[in-house]
């Protein structure tokens, strides 16, 4: 019972990170309860949100929402009805009322100072967000591998095995594009999928690939260009569809010859 | 050209049609002001339920190309409740009056408004600028997007596998979360391709409408104050533009999956469904005898429940919770009974989801 409690703290913890901004939240919420006259609004910015903080510490409703909804880190969600916003900028404008001017610069350096921009520095040395190279906001390398596979491939599916880092981008683009592996090997156990071993695995024999493809009806194969090769892809009988600057595209002929005609992909 | 008509036919899916639906609430919509907005979010609401209905019953029971005859169904639908709309409002001589200069800005435009107005305005255009202008990394994409992409390009709601493609049984539980078939849907329409619609062009839906959704909260929030002034609401959407751009102190944050998680059925539960749940119980905490507040509370629970299985139990935990609350210190216990009914909606999708 404990451990969930600490549990419950730690979620709390993690939710505010490790800026100072909810504990301007923390100030607002407890000016407007020393302030706030009007019953329905202390109900719905005062008691609600209080009401939902304690009930979401007890260990027990974690335990039912692991057991009915979801096991996995997602507790944190429940935070989200609270307002937290709404009560900052409420109790701000109360506070700044006579002086909305000057408050609201105030206001908005303090949220400044305490919280974290989604465009700083901070976000972009955790790798969360680039510059959008296309409407589709997938990195552009993708997106030119994807065209490649695709081209003169119309009116039909087929089957590429992609290095990990396209899985997540390539079925975005088009979902003709079948995937011998994706992300959910990636989060489990890669080392069981053959395709895999064989494509990752350095240096890279393209002849087992191709057979071991060839079992689960993968026509295309696309690899690093500064891959190190103990068969090459052009050794083992694949033709060179196109180059990117990181990656180069591989079709076995054959195959997608034979799964042009059947179009029928079992798992 | 075919840009120009891919996108005036999302303007028709997405704000006129819903629009017009909303016309056929003029009467249930409270205040003496019909407010654009509220036609629009009450109208958007009603296609959102109705599209909820539509894909359901297409999922469950139609085996092939189901997404064709959702969207074709769902279409019509649209058509004809915004028929019913423009109808009901001519037939009752009202459609004039909303477009009455009085009406539409309530006055609220003046010189004492325009700079937090105009302060607003431009943190609108960055945070709008920075969803156009950035990627942000989320694995999860490649789930959602892909859900989406899948029912425009091969006709399949949740019956392949996003990650690898290829058939799949249907997830009855997880498939109630129909928001990324809206989506598709809208793509469908409007010829647009889903990942650029999810990715490039919602934002500038799912961002304005938080704002709204909270600008309704306000006035609800403001309506008895003896001391404020037409400068309150104003000052309170400048510090939630600020807020929203300086709320990202974790990756969990609400304003962090809005922003970089925008088309996302959780961003759009946190975004939209609980400042609208916020709005309604403050509506509903009003001691005008209006059934508005259970109307817009019963929609925003369907709204949750086609975002994600988890808004289902959060919004129906929060107004029943706001509502019991509002009771107390209202000493009445009506409050508390409108707002169990509203959450009828949550109650029979829990029992779906267990019984599936």
């Amino acid at each position: 019972m404990w451990e969930v409690f600490r549990l419950n703290l730690i979620t709390v913890k993690n939710y505010a990170g490790e800026h100072l901004l909810f504990i301007l939240v923390a100030a607002a919420f407890i000016y407007l309860l020393i302030s706030e006259k009007d019953k329905k609004n202390r109900a719905l910015f005062v008691y609600l949100p209080a009401a939902i903080l304690m009930i979401s510490m007890f260990p027990h409703v974690r335990m039912l929402f692991a057991r009915f909804i979801d096991e996995g880190d997602t507790y944190y969600r429940v935070l989200w009805l609270i307002p937290s916003g709404a009560v900052l900028s409420f109790a701000a404008e109360r506070v700044f009322r006579k002086k909305k001017i000057a408050g609201l610069i105030i206001m908005a350096a303090a949220v400044m100072a305490a919280g974290s921009s989604m465009y700083g520095s901070e976000a972009r040395e955790q790798n969360m967000i680039s510059a959008s190279e296309n409407p589709y906001h997938l990195p552009e390398e993708a997106v030119q591998t994807a065209r490649i596979i695709l081209e003169g491939e119309e009116g039909h599916q087929l089957k590429a095995a992609v290095p990990p880092e396209l899985t997540l981008y390539l079925r975005q683009y088009d979902t003709n594009i079948y995937l011998a592996y994706g992300r959910e090997v990636l989060m489990g156990y890669p080392m069981e999928n053959d395709i895999f071993m064989a494509l990752n695995v350095s240096p890279t024999d393209m002849a087992s690939l191709k057979e071991a493809g060839r079992a689960k009806q993968v026509s295309f194969y696309v690899v690093y260009k500064d891959q190190e090769f103990k068969i090459r892809p052009e050794e083992a009988g694949l033709n060179c569809r196109g180059e990117t600057e990181r990656f180069s595209v591989w079709c076995d002929e054959e195959e997608l010859e034979e799964m042009r005609a059947i179009n029928f992909y079992y798992r | 050209m075919e840009l120009l008509l891919s996108g005036l036919k999302l303007l028709t899916a997405l704000i006129i049609l819903p629009f017009a639906a909303g016309l056929l609430f003029l009467h249930v919509i409270p205040g003496e002001k019909k407010r654009w907005h509220m036609i629009f979010i009450t109208g958007w609401l009603i296609d959102m339920s109705a599209f909820f209905l539509i894909s359901l019953i297409c999922m469950f029971f139609i085996k092939q190309k189901s997404f064709c005859f959702c969207s074709g169904i769902f279409s019509v639908t649209e058509f004809l409740l915004c028929a019913a709309g423009i109808f009901y409002a001519v037939k009752k001589k009202e459609l004039k009056g909303i477009f009455k200069k009085e009406i539409r800005t309530e006055g609220y435009l003046n010189r004492r408004n325009l700079p937090f107005i105009a302060v607003f305005a431009l943190l609108l255009a960055y945070i709008l600028y920075g969803s156009a202008a950035y990627d942000f990394f989320d694995t999860d994409n490649a789930y959602y997007v892909t859900q989406s992409l899948i029912a425009q390009q091969q006709g399949a709601m949740y019956t392949m596998l996003p990650y690898t493609g290829g058939v799949t049984a249907l997830d009855y539980r997880h498939a109630l979360a129909v928001l990324p078939l809206y989506f598709a849907y809208l793509a469908d329409f409007s010829g647009i391709h889903a990942t650029i619609l999810q990715k490039s062009i919602m934002p500038f839906f799912i961002i304005p409408l938080y704002f709204i959704c909270w600008y309704e909260a306000a006035a609800g929030f403001y309506k008895k104050e003896e001391d404020k002034d037409s400068l309150s609401i104003p000052f309170f959407m400048c510090m939630m533009a600020v807020f929203l751009i300086y709320g990202n102190v974790s990756a969990y944050t609400a304003e962090h999956f809005l922003i970089a998680r925008t088309w996302q059925g959780k961003a759009v539960f946190a975004g939209v469904a609980v400042p609208l749940m916020f709005a309604g119980l403050l509506k509903l905490g009003d001691e005008e005898k209006n059934i508005y507040p259970v109307f817009l509370l019963i929609l925003t629970g369907i709204l949750s429940g086609m975002c994600s299985s988890l808004g289902t139990i959060l919004s129906a935990g929060a107004v029943a919770g706001g509502a019991l609350i509002l009771a107390l210190v209202k000493k009445d216990i009506k409050t508390a009974l409108k707002g169990f009914a509203c959450c009828i909606p949550q109650l029979l999708y829990m029992i779906l989801y267990v019984m599936l």
